[in-house]
């Protein structure tokens, strides 16, 4: 039997007017209040979608006309961080309809370098730091710096382009995983401040990563038309395990869904791409934007069939679609 | 006597006459001329007085006519001043009455002159001036300005003689009865034309397109088109060279005049089939056709009636080559009915003329071509319903309900449709019948176009299919929780994007090459290679200019390994045609301007394409060395050699650890570089003492030199066996 044709998107978004850089998903809420998308975009704005009514509920705009490109949930739905381009990470308060600012901070970085916010009873939030190569890893609640990694002065490893925060169960220290510059993915020890592994994935630096760390196991993309998986063993060495290639170049996010079955990439070529996660069996591209797709993300819903996967473009354009969720 | 001195005389004769039976014998002498009579005049003599008599000759009868003359012809002889009118070239003849009759005021012989043009129209001698001036315009020296007139008078003879006339006017003169008879005249010049055509005489009929778009211009359409288009339909059915004729007559109206033409013939033809047969592909010929067509008609003007647009967009479906067109249409008219200026600021009737367009279009294309459109569909569809459906008048909302309904429709037939509640009126029902198309047969088409896409998508998901079947199975048994849960979904569509097409041929590639296009550049300089070893036939007819190129391009785009594709392609480029290639990079080699860069590159080049002429002509002998076992193993049905069958199995259950005696010693065949060794190495040596002035290989340039003794070395080396003759 021939495969089915690719499915449609469940349904769009537009009347954006501008580029979308990030989304995020916040599902996880009980019946009566709506299912929530938020979009970071290159004017500025975070629009507020309801999934329900499929309209914005609110427009933010605090980051003075400079894109935003990461947006997140701190505790709840109310509470959302977002960083953007004029080098500030604000704090919103959504709360009964209000939408202001309660907390910036100031990043040194003008990077590319999305921030990574890791909840375990503290909020921890990595940034990129002052110098090129840096990172930082912060106590939210205090604002002290519990880490601050730099590879050394002699490394060229250049600048740090996308990080993930992550607390394995074994450890008491917060581990974080960056990708740089020169294609190489590192894993450092936050607390102690030191490098435990390093390999080389790319010869281009690394666009996106993403760290399933259940199975312990990473995906990093770049503008080279290859994935590299990697896996972090007992003795926390990073291997290469796979390279799958693609047929276009340029990944500019890639994403594993909560449940750690499949992936999806955002691809400069127009198309989004889902593997499955355990071999990276190639499984879907999805095609509508019309021009390079620029983030991908998976809903956190609560009924598994609700699941959903939103990609945002340059061509201002938020595509939901709702694939492989009957599992 | 002269034809001149007898005109002259007769002149004379004619302005002091008196005489009745004198009268008559003058003008019946002159009829000579006309080669009427019992003696009619020589040939020669009928063509000078045409020529240069006749016009001052009738010009002069229409003076001296006058109350005198009705006494002296009386009624029976009156004729034969008529006939002078009747019988002569029918277009001089024309412009004399008409210009008579514009100088007379209202008397004996202004009537003389009307009955005359009368009994002109009825003869239907409007033909012969049509087809005398058609005969004009393939004359080496033409008079465009005496056309000009001609078309005026013609166009104008209506309103002409009205004015002239005021309430004399007689119904010959009619613009109702005129312009039927103009519609039958243009028909009996096409006749003629068809037959001089049939005869292998070259034809212009320019005027006749210049005559029908000038009276369709005056409004004259219904008239002219009542007459001639019944006639042109049925001759075209049964005769190519009135379609050609016909495709000609109205590709060539003047732009100016095109657009009353189209819209006459779209009013008055029964349907698309009809219009398509007198239009052809006009529209994809004609810019301005083409843009009455598919912008005017449909999106400027909105007082046509439903049939018209059915005609027009059924033309345009009919045409094989105009369906992208349709669809094109089709987009255009989604994106004007979802923009939100046309709802606020147009007409009602203007919205219902869309829809209309949209939904005729809609009927008239197929589902593939739908499904083709469905990116403008849909974002019609978004776009636009909510415009209309924000608009406070009723019958605004009620359309876009509608057309939105259909949009829906038509995206996905199976799933989920939008669907309204609204009251139909007239409007809406006659809307809606317009989803299907009355009369239009291009069924075929499509089909056609279905089948083979059918059957070639088939067998490729097979084979893949056959490729995964074994990876799987391995899969499973090394891991159990696997991705195989989850089913892919076609990835046939996941094709590399490529902006530029690879140029498919030389010149295409040349051209590339020069121009700035980092890209551009990047694939032809990937492409070449192949390309020119691909069509040597091509690459020989510029094979020096491909050379120039080559040797004058420069790395500064930063394409990935510019220097080895860049020697790739001159190596192939000399190895295709040898001898002028070689001759114009060792002449470039001793030139002016050159840096030691490409001096070296000419080196390189020449060696290696020395090389590789030198090495054996590899397909031909592969193919024979291969042949006997393939021919051995596959004669299946003829009589088996026992022994060999034997020696075969043999064979095949031997191993063997050294296969350096196995292979056979390869053929000896002449190779290519011997024939044009010479030409390699002598221009080479001959002028490397001469130095330049910025190039001096026994100077300051030593490094180029010893790279040339090297080379040199190379091509002597190469040339072993040749024979000296050659060198």
């Amino acid at each position: 039997m021939a495969p089915p044709p690719p499915p449609d998107p469940k349904f769009d978004l537009r009347g954006i007017g501008a580029e979308i850089n990030c989304l995020h998903f916040y599902c996880k809420v009980q019946k009566p209040c709506p299912p929530l998308l938020f979009s970071g975009l290159s004017s500025g704005l975070i629009h507020v979608w309801n999934l329900n009514t499929r309209r914005t509920e609110t427009i933010l705009n605090g980051h003075d006309s400079n894109s935003v490109f990461w947006i997140h949930n701190l505790h709840n739905k109310d509470c959302l961080m977002s960083q953007g381009r004029d080098l500030q990470i604000h704090t919103w308060n959504l709360a009964e309809g209000r939408n202001e600012v309660t907390d910036s901070i100031a990043v040194d970085s003008v990077g590319f370098c999305k921030c990574s916010l890791l909840n375990n009873g503290s909020c921890l939030l990595a940034m990129p730091g002052k110098e090129l190569s840096q990172v930082q890893v912060i106590d939210l609640a205090s604002k002290k710096i519990l880490g601050c990694m730099n590879p050394g002065a002699d490394s060229k490893w250049g600048m740090v382009m996308c990080i993930k925060l992550w607390q394995p169960k074994s450890e008491s220290s917060p581990l974080l995983i960056a990708g740089y510059e020169d294609g190489s993915v590192v894993l450092w020890n936050v607390l102690e401040q030191k490098v435990m592994s390093r390999i080389m994935c790319h010869k281009e630096p690394v666009m996106s990563l993403d760290f399933d760390c259940v199975n312990a196991k990473g995906v990093s993309g770049s503008s080279e038309n290859i994935l590299n998986v990697w896996t972090l063993d007992e003795q926390q060495n990073l291997k290469t395990l796979k390279t799958q290639e693609i047929v276009n170049p340029g990944i500019a996010d890639v994403t594993i869904r909560e449940d750690k079955k499949i992936v999806a990439t955002a691809g400069w070529d127009t198309r989004i791409r889902i593997f499955g996660w355990k071999k990276m069996k190639p499984l879907a591209v999805l095609q509508y934007h019309s021009a390079s797709v620029h983030c991908v993300a998976f809903s956190d819903h609560l009924i598994p069939e609700e699941r959903l996967l939103a990609a945002g473009s340059k061509d201002h354009r938020i595509s939901i679609w709702s694939i492989y969720s009957k599992t | 006597m002269s034809v001149r001195s007898v005109v002259h005389d007769a002149l004379n004769d004619l302005s002091n006459i008196t005489d009745k039976d004198a009268l008559v014998g003058v003008l019946t002498n002159m009829k000579r001329y006309l080669g009427k009579g019992d003696n009619p005049a020589s040939v020669r003599e009928i063509s000078e007085f045409c020529r240069t008599h006749y016009s001052p000759f009738l010009r002069a009868l229409v003076c001296r006519m006058g109350p005198q003359w009705i006494d002296l012809l009386t009624s029976e002889h009156l004729d034969l001043w008529d006939s002078f009118f009747i019988d002569g070239p029918a277009d001089q003849a024309f412009l004399v009455l008409l210009e008579s009759i514009g100088q007379t005021r209202p008397c004996a012989r202004l009537d003389c002159c009307v009955n005359v043009l009368e009994k002109f129209l009825q003869r239907g001698a409007l033909a012969e001036v049509i087809w005398e001036i058609c005969e004009q315009q393939l004359a080496p020296i033409t008079t465009p300005v005496l056309h000009e007139v001609y078309l005026t008078k013609i166009c104008n003879l209506p309103d002409y003689l009205a004015n002239c006339l005021q309430k004399n006017n007689k119904s010959v003169f009619y613009p109702q009865n005129y312009f039927p008879r103009v519609g039958t005249a243009i028909l009996k010049v096409l006749h003629i034309v068809s037959m001089s055509l049939r005869d292998g005489k070259g034809c212009s009929i320019n005027f006749v397109s210049q005559l029908l778009g000038k009276v369709c211009m005056q409004g004259r359409q219904k008239e002219l088109f009542s007459v001639l288009l019944p006639h042109l339909t049925t001759k075209i059915k049964s005769d190519c060279i009135w379609q050609r004729m016909c495709w000609r007559l109205i590709g060539s109206v003047p732009d100016r005049w095109m657009e009353p033409v189209i819209i006459g013939l779209v009013q008055m033809l029964p349907g698309p089939s009809a219009l398509s047969q007198i239009l052809g592909d006009l529209v994809l010929k004609n810019k301005k056709a083409n843009f009455i067509l598919t912008q005017k008609l449909l999106f400027l003007q909105y007082g046509h009636k439903k049939e018209m647009l059915q005609t027009i967009l059924g033309y345009l479906a009919i045409e094989p080559s105009c369906r992208t067109l349709l669809s094109e249409v089709l987009w255009d008219l989604l994106e004007l009915w979802s923009s939100n200026n046309i709802v606020k600021h147009s007409p009602y009737p203007q919205m219902l003329h869309i829809s209309r367009c949209i939904f005729i279009c809609i009927g008239l294309l197929s589902k593939q071509e739908l499904e083709g459109s469905k990116p403008e569909l849909v974002h019609g569809l978004t776009c636009g319903t909510r415009i209309y459906l924000e608009s406070s008048l009723p019958p605004v909302r009620r359309l876009g309900m509608v057309v939105a309904e259909c949009l829906s429709l038509q995206i996905d037939n199976s799933g989920p449709r939008l669907t309204f509640e609204y009251t139909e009126d007239d409007d809406i029902r006659e809307l809606k019948a317009l989803l299907n198309p009355p009369c239009i047969c291009p069924s075929d088409l499509p089909a056609q176009a279905k089948a083979p896409s059918k059957s070639s998508a088939v067998p490729a998901p097979k084979g893949e299919k056959r490729q995964e079947k074994p990876k799987t199975d391995t899969g499973s048994g090394s891991e159990l929780d696997s991705d195989d849960d989850l089913n892919p979904f076609d990835m046939s569509a996941d094709t590399e994007l490529k902006k530029i097409k690879a140029p498919a041929y030389i010149r295409d590639c040349m051209e590339a090459l020069i121009s700035d296009d980092v890209e551009k550049l990047e694939i032809a300089m990937t492409s070449l290679p192949l390309l020119i070893r691909a069509n040597s036939a091509a690459t020989k007819e510029v094979s020096t200019e491909l050379a120039k190129i080559l040797l004058n391009l420069d790395d500064h785009s930063g394409i990935e390994h510019f220097t080895q594709l860049r020697l790739i392609s001159m190596v192939s480029v000399t190895v295709t045609d040898p001898v002028p290639v070689s001759k114009y990079l060792i002449g470039e080699f001793y030139s002016l301007n050159y840096s030691l860069r490409q001096r070296m590159d000419i080196l390189d080049v020449l060696a290696s394409a020395a090389q590789e002429l030198s090495n054996l002509p590899p397909p031909q002998s592969k193919a024979k060395a291969g042949d006997p076992r393939l021919a051995s193993s596959s004669k299946g049905d003829g009589p088996v050699d026992w022994r060999k069958v034997v020696e075969e199995r043999i064979a095949s259950k031997t191993k063997h650890f050294s296969k350096g005696q196995k292979q056979a010693p390869p053929t000896p065949a002449p190779n290519r570089y011997y024939l044009v060794a010479g030409d390699f190495f002598f221009p080479l040596i001959r002028n490397f003492d001469r130095p330049v002035v910025t190039f001096n290989p026994l100077g300051a340039d030593h490094l180029v030199l010893g790279r040339m003794v090297q080379t040199l070395g190379i091509l002597i080396h190469l040339a072993q066996h040749a024979p000296v003759s050659c060198m």
